[in-house]
C-alpha cells in the first residue's frame, strides 16, 4: 500500500474545499480562478465584497475543522514518522533513570573524533539515588557498530574487572573515598545508555575484594544501575518512536479534552515530561486541565504541519525534537478557532515525553 | 476594457483589496493601548558622596544624611502621554522625623529640585503630588535617614568579593585615595549607602578596605592598601590579569587561606591602632570565605599563622556576611565536572526537584555566562579552587564553629524560581518553586559545619523557620532576601541552543538580590524594594533597608541607641 504523505493530506483538503460548492470559501476560490462573470465591469467590487465577507467571517469564527477522514490520514502519517538522528554528538551527554534514581553523564568533546576501534579518555559522572556523585575520567572506546563503551581499565571486557579509586562527593557534607568498577555503553548518537557502578568504601577490605572480584550482593558492596533506553545488553532507538509518540499523545489529549475524568487524563499525564509530573500529581493535573478546558475551549483536532521531526541536543546535551501542529478548539455555541503551536518532546529515560508547547513562529 | 487586460489587472487589484480589508480587520481588533489616565511624578534623592564621582548616576530611592545638612530631591513630572509638564506646581510632603509640606514648580523640561534640611534624627518619607491633579503622585516615596554626625571609634574592615578592587572601597572610606578608574564604571563603586551610613556614625580613620594578597589594588592603586599589608602581597603588579601564576597577577583571585592570614594581620593592627577596640568585619562573597577561614583559625596554614588567626579572631566582635561564600558556589561544582541535572536541594522532595532537572543545566550555563562576563573567572586560579564546594579550604573552615566570641549576622539571597508549562493552548501554573539562593550561591543548609556538594551562602545555626524573612538563635542572626519569579518554560527556548541568549530567565538573572546585584545602589539605597526585618526594633517600622539595619545593629551593640 502506498504511504500517505503530508502532500496527500493537503491535496485531500484542497479537493474538499473545491467540492463544497455554495460555501463562502468556494465562491472566493472560483472567482480567483477566473470563474466570475467576465462581462461585469464591477468584478473588482464583487471581489472586494467577497474578501470583506471572508475577513468578517474570519474575525467571527475560524474555518470549519478538517474532516475526520483527513485527520485520520494526517494521524496515520504521523504514526509512521521516524525522527531524523541528531547531526552531531553533544558536548556533554546526560541520561537519567527515574526508576532507579540514578544518572550518568559523559563529556564527549574528544569522543566525537573517535573512529571505530579508537579509544580516548572522557570525564563522567554517576549520580546515586541519594544525590551523591562520582566524577572521574575513564576510557571510552567506539565499537564496530559505532556505539560506545566507557569503562574502568582498557580491556572493555566483563571477564576482566579493573578497579579504580575515587571520591564519592556526598550531597550532605564532605565526600567518601571509594574503590569502584564502572561500565557504561551508549548508542552512536548518545541518545540512550546503560551504566553500572559497583563500589565499596576504601576502608572496607572485604567490600573492595567483592567489588574488584566481580562478586555481587556482598556486604559492604553497593551496586547501582542506570537504564535510559538500554539495559545491560541491548538498546532501543528512540528515533523510531517519535511519530507514534506524537500521534498517541495527540489522540490522548483529544480524548481527555472531550470531557474525561482523571482516568482520561491519565495517558496525557503519563506521557508528559518530569517538568510537569514533578509539579503535579495525576489527579491534580486532571483537575487543573479540566478547568482549563472549560475556560479555554476543548481541543477537537490536532493536525501536524511539516515533515518528520529532527532530533536535536540542547545546549546541555539533552535530546529533544519539535513538531508544529494546528490545533482546532471548540469554544461551544458553534464557535471554533484554530491555533498553530510548536510542541517540544524531551528524551527522558530513553522515551520521548511531551515537554511543552509554544505558539508557532 | 479589453477582457484580456482586465484579467491581467485582476490579481493585483484583488491583492490590494485583500490587504485593505485585512488592515481594516486588524485595526478593529487591535485598538491602541489606552494611555495613562493621570500625569506621572517621579522622585529621587541625590546621594552627595556618589555624586562627587558619578554626578549623572547618583539619584536613588533614598540616602543617609547628617542632620543639619541639605538634602536635594529631583522631581520629574510628565503628562499622561509622557510629555514633560513645564511650570507644574508640585506639592512635596515629608512625613516622619522632619514632617513638613512645601511646593515647587517644574522648569521647562518638567523637572524641579526640592531641598530641605532635617534637624531631627530619624527617617523621613518624602512624596510628591501634582498640584492640579491630586491623583498624580510619585509611585514610590524617597526615604531619608537623618543621622547625627559622630566620630565613634569602632574599627571596621570591608572584605570585598572576588576580582574586585579594594581601591573602590578605600576611596569611599577616604576620598583622598584616588582610584585611577574611579569615574569610568559606577557599578564597581558598591555598598555606597552602607559606607555612608557607617561614616556618619563612626570614625572613618578606623575603617579599612582589605586588600587581598593579590588584590587588584596592588596593580591600580597600591596606596589604597594599608601600609603594613605590603609585606603580605603575593602578586606581581607588572603581570597582566590574563597571566596565570605563580607568580600571580594582581586580580583578587588568589588563595583564600593566604588572604585570611593577611586579614588577621590587618585586624590585629587595626584593633591596636584603635586602642584595643574589637573589630567588625563586613564580608561580601569571597570575603565571606576569607572571614570564615580567619574565624576558624586558618586551619590550613602554618602553625604560626594559625596562632595569629586565633589571636585576630579573638579581636573580632561582629561579622556581617553579605552573600558570603560559606560553602562555595554551585556554579563551580558544575565547572569541576559534576552533573547539574541532578542537583540535590535540601528540604525539596526529589519529585518536586525532578521538575527542574531538564532546565537546571541550561540555567546554570546562563547564570555562569552572566557571572563570568562580569568577573572573568579562571578555574585554574586559587580562589576558584577554594570557592568550589568541598574544597580543602571550605572543608577546613566548616569543620569547626566560628570563633565563639563573634556575633554573626548573615544576609543572603533567596530567589525562588517556578515554571508554568503550556500544553498546546492550556497553561498550567507553576506548582513547585526551586530555591536558588542568590543564583551564584544556593541557600539551603545553614549549618555552620555543613559542606554540601552544591555549596551555599546561608549561615544560621539551628535558627528555626524564617519569620518575615528573618531568624536567629543565640549569636546567629540571618536575613533571607526573598524574591519569587515565575516564567513559562517555553520562554526558555532561546537558551536551548545558545546558553547565554536572552530568554524569559533574564528577569531572574536581573533580580536585585542576584549575587552581583545585591551590592548595587538599586538594592542598597534607603527606600529600595528590598526590605529586611528590623531585628533591633529601633527602625520605627517592621522592615527597613539593609544598610540601616546593619547600622542599627552596630549602634545598638555600641550602646549608641
Amino acid at each position: 500500500m502506498r504511504r500517505t504523505t503530508f502532500r496527500d493530506v493537503r491535496a485531500a483538503r484542497r479537493r474538499r474545499a473545491d467540492s463544497s460548492a455554495g460555501g463562502r470559501w468556494a465562491a472566493l476560490a472560483r472567482y480567483l480562478r477566473g470563474a466570475a462573470p467576465r462581462g461585469s465591469a464591477l468584478w473588482w467590487l464583487s471581489a472586494t465584497l467577497s474578501l470583506l465577507l471572508a475577513a468578517t467571517a474570519l474575525s467571527a469564527a475560524s474555518p470549519a475543522p478538517a474532516s475526520g477522514a483527513s485527520l485520520a490520514a494526517a494521524r496515520a502519517s504521523v504514526l509512521r514518522m521516524r525522527a531524523a538522528p541528531p547531526t552531531a554528538l553533544p558536548v556533554v551527554a546526560r541520561w537519567t533513570d527515574a526508576t532507579n534514581g540514578t544518572a550518568y553523564s559523559v563529556q564527549l568533546t574528544d569522543v566525537a573524533n573517535l573512529k571505530p576501534g579508537g579509544i580516548t579518555r572522557a570525564q563522567f559522572t554517576f549520580t546515586t539515588p541519594k544525590g551523591d556523585q562520582l566524577a572521574g575520567v575513564l576510557l571510552v572506546a567506539q565499537l564496530t557498530d559505532n556505539s560506545y563503551v566507557q569503562s574502568v581499565g582498557e580491556a572493555f571486557s566483563a571477564a576482566r574487572i579493573t578497579c579504580a579509586k575515587g571520591v564519592l562527593a556526598t550531597s550532605g557534607s564532605g565526600g567518601q573515598t571509594i574503590v569502584y568498577t564502572f561500565a557504561a555503553h551508549f548508542d552512536q548518537y548518545a541518545l540512550v545508555a546503560y551504566a553500572h557502578l559497583a563500589y565499596a568504601s576504601a576502608q572496607d577490605d572485604k567490600g573492595i575484594s567483592a567489588v574488584c572480584g566481580g562478586q555481587t550482593g556482598q556486604p559492604g558492596e553497593t551496586e547501582l544501575d542506570m537504564l535510559s533506553g538500554c539495559d545491560a545488553t541491548t538498546c532501543t532507538s528512540p528515533l523510531d518512536t517519535a511519530g507514534p509518540t506524537v500521534a498517541s499523545y495527540d489522540a490522548a489529549m483529544i480524548t481527555a479534552a472531550r470531557g474525561g475524568g482523571p482516568a482520561a487524563w491519565g495517558p496525557v499525564y503519563n506521557a508528559s515530561s518530569q517538568t510537569l509530573r514533578g509539579q503535579y500529581g495525576a489527579d491534580q493535573f486532571a483537575s487543573v486541565m479540566s478547568a482549563l478546558v472549560n475556560k479555554n475551549g476543548r481541543i477537537t483536532a490536532i493536525t501536524p504541519v511539516g515533515g518528520a521531526p529532527q532530533t536535536e541536543f540542547d545546549a546541555a546535551g539533552q535530546g529533544y525534537f519539535t513538531i508544529t501542529e494546528t490545533v482546532t478548539v471548540d469554544h461551544g455555541g458553534g464557535k471554533t478557532t484554530t491555533a498553530t503551536v510548536t510542541s517540544y518532546y524531551l528524551l527522558e529515560g530513553g522515551r520521548w515525553a511531551f515537554w511543552f508547547s509554544q505558539p508557532a513562529a | 476594457m479589453d477582457p484580456a487586460r482586465r484579467r491581467r489587472l485582476r490579481l493585483p487589484v484583488v491583492l490590494t483589496c485583500n490587504f485593505l480589508v485585512l488592515a481594516f480587520v486588524l485595526s478593529c481588533c487591535n485598538p491602541p493601548k489606552p494611555a495613562a489616565i493621570h500625569a506621572t511624578i517621579s522622585l529621587c534623592a541625590v546621594d552627595v558622596a556618589r555624586a562627587a564621582d558619578f554626578p549623572n548616576d547618583a539619584c536613588y530611592t533614598g540616602t543617609f544624611h547628617a542632620t543639619g545638612a541639605q538634602q536635594a530631591l529631583h522631581i520629574t513630572a510628565v503628562d499622561k502621554n509622557g510629555t514633560a509638564l513645564p511650570n507644574a506646581q508640585i506639592k512635596v510632603t515629608v512625613a516622619g522625623a522632619n514632617a513638613r509640606s512645601d511646593s515647587v514648580t517644574t522648569d521647562a523640561s518638567g523637572q524641579a529640585t526640592y531641598q530641605y534640611s532635617g534637624s531631627h534624627t530619624g527617617t523621613d518619607t518624602v512624596s510628591a503630588t501634582l498640584g492640579s491633579d491630586s491623583a498624580a503622585k510619585s509611585a514610590h516615596p524617597a526615604v531619608i535617614h537623618w543621622l547625627a554626625q559622630q566620630h565613634v571609634t569602632h574599627p571596621v574592615v570591608l572584605v570585598h568579593g572576588i576580582q574586585e578592587d579594594a581601591t573602590d572601597f578605600a576611596h569611599q572610606f577616604d576620598p583622598s585615595v584616588v582610584d585611577s578608574d574611579q569615574a569610568s564604571d559606577g557599578s564597581k563603586q558598591t555598598w555606597t549607602a552602607l559606607i555612608e551610613a557607617l561614616k556618619l556614625t563612626y570614625d572613618p580613620a578606623f575603617m579599612k578596605a582589605f586588600c587581598y594578597v593579590d588584590d587588584v589594588a596592588w596593580r591600580t592603586t597600591p596606596s589604597a592598601c594599608p601600609a603594613d599589608e605590603a609585606a603580605l602581597r603575593d602578586c606581581d603588579p607588572s603581570l597582566p590579569p590574563s597571566s596565570s601564576g605563580p607568580p600571580y597577577p594582581c586580580i583578587s583571585q588568589g588563595s583564600v587561606d593566604e588572604s585570611a592570614v593577611a586579614l588577621a594581620h590587618v585586624v590585629v593592627d587595626l584593633s591596636a591602632a584603635a586602642g584595643g577596640k574589637p573589630v567588625t568585619l563586613l564580608a561580601y562573597s569571597m570575603g565571606g570565605a576569607v572571614t570564615r577561614t580567619l574565624l576558624a583559625g586558618c586551619l590550613n596554614s602554618a602553625a604560626s599563622d594559625q596562632s595569629l588567626c586565633q589571636q585576630a579572631a579573638g579581636m573580632v566582635n561582629d561579622t556581617i556576611f553579605l552573600d558570603g561564600a560559606q560553602q562555595g558556589s554551585w556554579l563551580l561544582t558544575v565547572k569541576h565536572g559534576f552533573n547539574a541535572a541532578t542537583l540535590s536541594v535540601q528540604n525539596i522532595t526529589p519529585t518536586a526537584l525532578s521538575a527542574f532537572s531538564s532546565v537546571l543545566p541550561l540555567i546554570e550555563q546562563n547564570i555562569y555566562g552572566v557571572v563570568n562576563q562580569k568577573l572573568g573567572l579562571n578555574l585554574n586560579n586559587p580562589a576558584e579552587t577554594d570557592l568550589t564546594p568541598q574544597s580543602a579550604n571550605i572543608l577546613a573552615h566548616n569543620s569547626v564553629q566560628p570563633a565563639t566570641n563573634v556575633q554573626i549576622y548573615t544576609f543572603y539571597g533567596d530567589v525562588e524560581f517556578g515554571m508554568d508549562v503550556t500544553y498546546f493552548i492550556y497553561t498550567l501554573p507553576a506548582n513547585a518553586y526551586l530555591p536558588m539562593g542568590d543564583l551564584v550561591m544556593l541557600a539551603q543548609d545553614d549549618n555552620p559545619l555543613a559542606s554540601p556538594l552544591w555549596g551555599g551562602g546561608s549561615l544560621c545555626d539551628s535558627c528555626g523557620p524564617l519569620v518575615n524573612g528573618y531568624h536567629e538563635n543565640g549569636r546567629y542572626h540571618a536575613w533571607a532576601l526573598r524574591q519569587k519569579y515565575t516564567v513559562n518554560i517555553n520562554g526558555l527556548v532561546p537558551i536551548l541552543s545558545v546558553p547565554d541568549a536572552v530568554s524569559a530567565f533574564q528577569q531572574v538573572v536581573n533580580s536585585p538580590v542576584q549575587h552581583l546585584n545585591v551590592s548595587q545602589p538599586v538594592t542598597q539605597a534607603p527606600g529600595t524594594a528590598i526590605q529586611v526585618a528590623d531585628s533591633t526594633h529601633l527602625a520605627g517600622t517592621a522592615t527597613t533597608d539593609m544598610p540601616y539595619e546593619i547600622l542599627l545593629v552596630l549602634m545598638h551593640g555600641d550602646g549608641l541607641i
